[in-house]
């Protein structure tokens, strides 16, 4: 975890890859000071020592619980958190290098999308207003009536029609208010869009609308996306690459085939397993469930921080491996002992942070 | 709160039209519809046209003095009577009003023009800016509001000016302080996240984002201020401290006729008067404010209060007896039996259908599945199944329940109650919200056992802990000193389940009850409730958006839509071969439904529709595949009816066996 | 432990206090003691009142000698009476005490039934009348309500005294009157805060528990509003409290307030400053029994306290 690492896959398309992120911590709640005297806060280790780099045109997918940190990850892309350490880079400016109004005009850009279109829109502007202020933002087309091109050209883009440019957020359904929230991203051609849980606010039967609209998109304007979900699924379908988050760190990372298809390390296979279309007809196969919940941010657990919920390290215990007694029974020593360096995958297409990766187990759901 | 889902999907009246009026108007016309905004705001204009025109229309010279008329009463020629100096009382009152509301108005601009970019500052910047204005509003506040302005009062002498700063100076921590609470919370908006993620610079935020959506508070805080600002500034007056004569002041003309109550009360009665209601029209004026800005005022006056004495009434009497019908609790009896059930919200503009005619049952150690979206109407039928449907806001039009073969609906209170104990657990979406913050989950669940029965302390407290170790809650002694807060998210849930199950219920209702969970913990919830479901043998109905979930846990899926259940049967039957175009939908686009990688998803068009806004027939007709403009599909609502071993309400379901 | 703390993070609110109330005779434009002598005075009269105020003396030492006259007699004497204005005070307190506490603790009683009646039956006869008497209570300039008491229970019906301290019936109307804007905002308060907590999904539980409707509101629903209505009602205490200074005036009782009111119309600097800040303390002292009434109520803030 110490050394930095780059990522096996494409060593060679290094230079189309359009978002770097180098090594990226983020700890909140470090330096806080109270005017009376100083308040030992404790750290939170939102986002730890991450990397990945997605090539122009592609879709990377951030996979996390709440609380493991994916969000901020997020923004630390966008540029609206400041690492902590590491360095983030979009073309081939790192955003360290620039201030806040250069920040602003990185934004141009990369997009990011929220989750709740609800929440999302301003109540008072109208979806007219709401796109003209990206370009206004952002000084594009100042001309009049370039201007009002523009805008009915995306929101023909999204599915929308002129009329919707005169209505309010609440007379929009949530489809539509999430058609103009990514209206208002793609207005000043942007390069990347960071997409947060862009469809989990919505009913189940638009969520494949705004999905196959997101892939039109991304087709059409040639886009980057970054996609930050809990949905293992949605990822399966969208994204090319995937990075599984776990309290602040990827925990496995590379190739979606691979991960997602494979999956290697524990965490990974229990979302997998659970995310995967069940029929019921063989419901009664007992899936994987992990027990307890994530440990607190304020206090990751030594070693692997996985290693509290992890069936591998209790299996493995049980087998024999050199095992410890913990608060959470009993597991095996390393895992409980020492972080595990990234095992790349026998095709080196993806890695995953386990001691035990390649160790392949009888069968742990029992 | 998936009922709030539900209720998001009623049509917000009058304002989908599409002519954009003026926002103004639109303002005016949100005041004058509540009562207290028409009169309230009638009053202000009236007293604001006396402050600039009343002057003119004083009849007599309000200075002059007249030692023959001193201390008249009320006649003809002083319609208000005289003062001690013989001064027309009438005269005063309209030259008074300008000096009594210019104080008001002075005051509160004072007040707002150096409180609310404080406010706005603190909120933005954070850090010490925020910590030395916060302090200084707390020593500010640390005086009594008069006590301030006398002592300001003090410092600068008394005089109709002194007394403009002295109110003004007093509401300026009241302005900062709201000022930062409101921008605060607009920050914290995500369309604030969303902008700044846009490019947008500070300024621009501030003066496009926060500015107009903090206005409405603000004006509303104006409102309420200038009222007591006009107390507080004539009770100056009132002191002696105020305007100085001989100019006539409200608050002044009191202070003066205050040794004359005993034998001309009428000196006090008019000044008095006035005063009085100034400061009532602004109040009224304010709340219809607060009303049309505070979100969670609006919704208590969304109910029409005046008729729900009579809706009460309605409600409890409107299913007739027909539940005593249902056939007697033998062995085999459903523990569950809903036979043509309408609900309805009431709404402003009357009932709007959310349910519209749902059957079914559930047989002991079942699990059925109600699979919807938002607007379909599941969660609200969850809670009338559960008795607890609010008759404030969702009638009972049709139908019965039964549970345990017991009518449910339509008894009297105390019978209701011992159903709900006896026979009936509820679990919740929110785990957090279900569970009262200020009470141990130890005193929460004794409340819960202890209900109906005589045990003594040390039974329950025995039983309580029993509760806890079936949800498998570690450490039970100790977990039950604890507060709700001091558990995760699953936990929680865990515990809302032991409270449903601490009377041993025949029917467990579950609305949602993982969504708000990570997938992980779900997956354990899921677990829990099947494992108490075989150990107890009792009936779960659970109502959720997701099939895949519903695939896994439920015996027996009922698919809901637009207020009627389309599809139920078997899970296996329902989900291997759905016969519904909408089930099919569901079922299809889902990612990773066998589509492949790349490809679009299967998706339904158009969105779900709105309640009370349905099309003639069949409510999916607009978004069908199969239907097709097919006059059968617009002619009438399909009828559910039997096709290969499932209930379905589609014309053409034979067309999916082929 | 967190008494110690809040008591402690009270303290530098009362520094703040006691110095702005100090640097008050500062703070007034021009030479107070010029203001004092009046125009016509001579230079020996305004020096030698300099002399008495002490205004030739440092600031620090100023201030120190202030805060020793809290407790030392000698220290400041009114202008006008030539008493020391601490036993000016003390004699008057209890007077004060009387009326406001009084009125204070009436009120909230009084307001907080109110509000569980409108909220228990929204719609009905009684929610109508108290949300009448509640926009009335608030609306109604209390000095105008003192003297129409005085006028009708006093002067018509003649059961109570008009004016003045000597018997315990003269305290009836002054701290009924005081009570009126206490009830009228706590009902209010109260009132919106259990309608707002009634939608509560943990009250559903409480119901799918078999309990009775007013178990359910007293027992779960109100303690939670109450913590809301404490909370909102600790700032306004101050306007509260506001009422006694006019109410003592026009009931004519000796209190701290109405030393304050003729203090201030006959510039007697002393009796202003000690009276202010005894308010002041006053007042502290009440949003310090506001926050530990809160925290009691809401166990939340009594983890949050023990994270900090």
């Amino acid at each position: 975890m110490n050394a930095p690492f780059r990522l096996p896959l494409t060593p060679d398309a290094a230079s189309d890859d359009v978002v770097i992120v180098q090594n990226v911590s983020r700890h909140f709640g470090s330096s806080r000071t109270g005017l009376f005297g100083r308040r030992a806060a404790p750290v939170v280790r939102a986002v730890e020592d991450v990397s990945f780099r997605v090539p122009r045109g592609s879709c990377f997918a951030i996979v996390g619980e709440s609380g493991s940190g994916k969000s901020s990850l997020a923004r630390l892309v966008v540029g609206l958190l400041r690492p902590t350490s590491g360095e983030v880079t979009i073309g081939s400016v790192a955003l360290s290098s620039l201030d806040d109004a250069g920040l602003r005009g990185m934004r141009r850009k990369v997009q990011l999308v929220l989750q709740d279109p609800r929440a999302s829109l301003d109540p008072r502007m109208t979806v007219l207003d709401t796109l003209a202020e990206a370009l206004t933002v952002h000084s594009l087309h100042r001309d009049r009536q370039a201007r009002r091109e523009r805008i009915d050209a995306v929101i023909g883009m999204v599915g929308l029609s002129q009329a919707h440019l005169t209505r309010y957020p609440h007379e929009l359904s949530g489809g539509q208010r999430q058609r103009v929230a990514i209206a208002r991203a793609i207005v000043c051609e942007p390069e990347i869009l960071v997409l947060d849980e862009p469809v989990s606010a919505l009913d189940v039967s638009v969520q494949a609308q705004i999905i196959n609209l997101l892939a039109d998109l991304q087709a059409r304007l040639a886009l980057t996306y970054i996609v930050i979900t809990h949905d293992l699924a949605l990822v399966a379908h969208m994204a090319d690459a995937v990075g599984v988050m776990y309290l602040g760190r990827f925990v496995e990372q590379g190739d979606v085939g691979d991960v997602c298809g494979a999956p290697r390390h524990p965490y990974t296979q229990s979302l997998m397993a659970i995310a995967a279309q069940v029929s019921p007809l063989d419901r009664d196969r007992p899936a994987t469930v992990l027990e307890g919940s994530i440990p607190s941010p304020l206090a990751i657990p030594s070693g692997c921080s996985f290693h509290t919920r992890c069936p591998r390290a209790r299996a493995l215990a049980a087998a024999g491996v050199e095992a410890v007694d913990t608060a959470d029974g009993r597991l095996a020593r390393l895992c409980v002992e020492a972080a595990p360096l990234p095992h790349p995958a026998p095709g080196g297409r993806s890695t995953a942070k386990c001691h035990f990766a390649d160790q392949s187990l009888p069968d742990q759901s029992s | 709160m998936s009922l709030a889902q539900d209720m998001a999907a009623v049509p917000e009246r009058a304002e989908s039209t599409t002519a954009k009026p003026n926002p103004a108007w639109t303002l005016l016309r949100r005041i004058l519809v509540q009562p207290k905004g028409a009169v309230g705001l009638t009053l202000v204009v009236l007293y604001l046209v006396l402050a600039v025109i009343g002057p003119a229309l004083a009849p007599q010279d309000a200075f002059r003095q007249n030692f023959a008329q001193t201390l008249r009463p009320p006649s003809a020629a002083h319609w208000f009577g005289t003062d001690q100096l013989g001064r027309d009382v009438f005269s005063r009152i309209l030259i008074g009003a300008r000096a009594t509301l210019g104080i008001g108005v002075g005051g509160v601009t004072v007040a707002f023009l150096i409180g609310v970019p404080l406010g706005i500052l603190a909120a933005w910047r954070r850090g010490w800016i925020e910590a030395v204005l916060m302090r200084a509003i707390d020593v500010m506040l640390s005086f009594p509001d008069i006590v301030f302005a006398l002592a300001v009062v003090a410092i600068l002498g008394a005089n109709t000016q002194n007394v403009i700063i002295a109110v003004g100076v007093v509401s300026i921590p009241v302005f900062a302080r709201t000022a930062r609470a409101v921008t605060l919370s607009v920050l914290a908006e995500p369309y604030i996240e969303g902008s700044v993620a846009l490019g947008a610079s500070p300024a621009r935020v501030i003066m496009r984002h926060v500015l107009p959506n903090i206005s409405g508070t603000l004006l509303t805080l104006s409102t309420l201020l200038f009222a007591s600002t006009l107390l507080s500034a004539s009770g100056l007056g009132f002191l002696g401290l105020g305007t100085q004569p001989p100019f006539p002041e409200w608050g002044t003309m009191l202070g003066d006729s205050r040794s004359y109550i005993r034998s001309h009360p009428y000196l006090a009665t008019f000044p008095g008067l006035f005063l009085a209601v100034s400061a009532l029209a602004f109040n009224l004026l304010g709340d219809a404010l607060r009303t049309i800005y505070d979100p969670t005022s609006r919704r208590a006056a969304r109910r029409l209060p005046m008729l729900n004495f009579l809706r009460r009434r309605t409600a409890a009497s409107a299913p007739p007896a027909a539940g005593l019908a249902a056939a007697p609790a033998g062995p085999d009896a459903p523990v569950v039996a809903v036979e043509g059930l309408h609900l309805a919200f009431r709404t402003g503009e009357g009932l709007l259908e959310v349910v519209r005619g749902v059957d079914l049952t559930i047989c002991a150690g079942r699990t059925l599945a109600i699979v919807g979206e938002s607007g379909s109407g599941k969660s609200t039928l969850l809670r009338a199944i559960g008795t607890l449907a609010n008759p404030q806001e969702v009638a009972i039009t049709a139908g019965t329940v039964a549970i345990g073969g017991e009518p449910a609906l339509g008894l009297p209170a105390a019978a209701v109650r011992d159903l709900r104990r006896r026979k009936i657990g509820i679990v919740f979406q929110d785990a957090a919200s279900a569970l009262n913050p200020v009470l141990t989950v130890g005193a929460q669940l004794a409340e819960a056992v202890r209900a109906g029965s005589r045990l003594g302390p040390q039974a329950v407290r025995q039983r309580c802990i029993a509760l806890l170790r079936d949800v498998n809650i570690a450490d039970p002694e100790r977990r039950l000193e604890m507060y709700p807060h001091q558990f995760s998210g699953g936990m929680k849930q865990r515990i809302v389940i032991a409270i449903a199950l601490a009377q041993n219920p025949e029917l467990l209702l579950a609305d949602e009850p993982t969504s708000a969970l990570d997938v992980t913990i779900q997956q354990q919830i899921l677990v829990l409730l099947r494992e108490i479901q075989r150990k107890r043998g009792m009936a779960i109905l659970l109502v959720t958006h997701d099939l895949n979930l519903v695939a896994r846990f439920a015996d027996d899926v009922a698919v809901m839509y637009a207020g009627r259940l389309v599809e139920s049967g078997a899970i296996a039957t329902v989900l291997e071969q759905p016969l519904h175009p909408y089930t099919q939908a569901l079922r299809a686009s889902a990612p990773g439904a066998g589509e492949g990688r790349g490809q679009p998803l299967r998706s339904i068009p158009g969105e779900p529709p709105l309640v009370g806004q349905l099309p003639s027939g069949c409510a999916f007709r607009p978004r069908c595949p199969r239907s097709a403009n097919r006059a059968e599909c617009a002619a009438q609502e399909p009828p559910e009816r039997m096709v290969a071993s499932r209930q379905v309400a589609c014309v053409f379901a034979e067309e999916a066996l082929s | 432990m967190f008494v110690l703390r809040r008591l402690s993070s009270a303290l530098p609110t009362l520094f703040a206090v006691s110095l702005l109330v100090f640097l008050f005779v500062d703070l007034i434009p021009g030479d107070p003691a010029q203001i004092l002598a009046g125009p016509t005075a001579s230079n020996e009269e305004i020096e030698s009142i300099r002399k008495f105020l002490g205004l030739n003396e440092p600031l620090l030492s100023r201030y120190g000698q202030f805060l020793r006259g809290i407790f030392d007699p000698s220290v400041a004497t009114s202008f006008r009476t030539h008493r020391p204005v601490v036993v000016e005070l003390a004699e008057r307190l209890p007077n004060t005490l009387i009326v406001s506490i009084g009125g204070l603790a009436i009120g909230v009683v009084l307001g907080t039934l109110a509000g569980i009646v409108c909220a228990m039956r929204p719609g009905g006869i009684a929610d109508a009348l108290i949300t009448v008497l509640t926009l009335a209570g608030i609306s109604m300039p209390i000095y105008w309500l003192g003297l129409l008491c005085i006028w009708y229970f006093a002067v018509n019906l003649g059961w109570l005294p008009a004016a003045g301290a000597s018997t315990p019936m003269h305290f009836v109307l002054p701290i009924l009157v005081i009570a009126t804007r206490p009830a009228a905002m706590f009902s209010r308060l109260v009132a919106t805060s259990l309608t707002e907590s009634m939608g509560r999904d943990y009250l559903d539980t409480a119901r799918a528990k078999g309990l009775s409707e007013t178990r359910v509101v007293l027992f779960h629903a109100l303690r939670n509003s109450l913590i809301a209505a404490v909370s909102v009602a600790g700032v306004q205490f101050g306007g509260m409290l506001g009422g006694s200074v006019v109410t003592e005036t026009v009931f004519g009782i000796p209190g701290v307030g109405r030393l304050l009111v003729d203090a201030v119309s006959r510039a007697d600097y002393p009796v202003i400053q000690y009276a202010i800040l005894m308010f002041a303390v006053f007042f502290v002292a009440i949003n310090l029994v506001t926050d530990l009434l809160t925290q009691w109520l809401d166990p939340r803030t009594r983890d949050q306290e023990r994270l900090a």
